[in-house]
């Protein structure tokens, strides 16, 4: 995972790889519930993604977190933009 | 083997009661670091998984390089080193129809961040360039150096019962593609 805004993406690796492609899955599959179980995300992005890994999608997370698109309580990842609506 | 004295206790994963430790299979259907201990990987991705772990331990001191490197290959191999242009590529041709599969494999297993990454090719392009200068700038026996190089280093661990050099090579071939290998020099 990277921080600096001039290089979010290394070129070393897949972009697939790469945290924000991955955070990109992890948003598409929470897109219509407020709220998952980390178990069903799992089992979801292994389908998904192409390169799956277990670290990179915990850097997706922290990446989606850092920006304001989901929240953390115990099992559950909270989507922030439908429960702000609500 | 299971010595006569241990029991199985309850339940599928359940671990061997007084039996050897390695019997045990405590949570074997969920380990989620199942990439890490490679119980059934071929020879190939070993070697190259293996080959990154080594270069991710002696890219420990590096400094991330912010600069956008050139990358570019065509003019690397038609300009740079348009002597050996026919060497490399047919062995380049040889070795893809090896590895390229495990190289594939390998890298989607390896797991590691994008930091690590970068500083592992920074690593790379450090320690190529001294090769290059060393050898005369001859690729092929700068490939040849670097190759021993990781093999001396990978021969030493004591995980490694065996691996294959060529597999090395091949790793070092596609990071050569990728510029990390012999990046080009700003003034070319």
């Amino acid at each position: 995972m990277k921080f600096s805004k001039e290089l979010l993406i290394s070129p070393e690796q897949d972009i697939k790889m790469s945290s924000v492609y991955v955070g990109y899955c992890i948003l598409k599959i929470i897109e219509k519930d407020k709220k998952i179980t980390i178990f069903k995300l799992f089992s979801e992005i292994k389908l998904r993604c192409e390169f799956f890994s277990y670290s990179n999608t915990i850097y997706a997370l922290i990446f989606l977190y850092i920006n304001g698109f989901v929240d953390f309580s115990e099992p559950y990842i909270y989507n922030l933009k439908l429960n702000d609506n609500s | 083997m299971i010595n006569n004295s241990a029991q199985k206790t309850k339940g599928k994963n359940a671990p061997i009661v007084g039996g050897n430790i390695s019997n045990s299979r405590i949570g074997d259907e969920y380990n989620i670091f199942e990439a890490k201990s490679l119980p059934n990987k071929p020879r190939e991705v070993k070697s190259i998984l293996k080959l990154i772990c080594l270069i991710t331990d002696y890219s420990r001191d590096t400094n991330v390089n912010v600069n956008q490197e050139d990358k570019d290959l065509n003019k690397k191999i038609n300009i740079r080193f348009k002597k050996f242009k026919a060497s490399l590529s047919s062995q380049f041709v040889k070795l893809n129809a090896w590895h390229s599969d495990s190289y594939e494999q390998a890298i989607s297993v390896a797991d590691i961040s994008e930091t690590q990454a970068d500083k592992n090719a920074e690593y790379l392009r450090k320690l190529s360039v001294k090769y290059l200068s060393e050898r005369e700038n001859n690729p092929l026996e700068a490939l040849d150096g670097l190759t021993e190089y990781f093999t001396e280093n990978l021969s030493t661990d004591i995980d490694a019962v065996d691996f294959e050099s060529s597999a090395i090579r091949f790793y070092l071939y596609k990071q050569l593609i990728a510029c990390n290998v012999f990046p080009n020099p700003e003034e070319l």
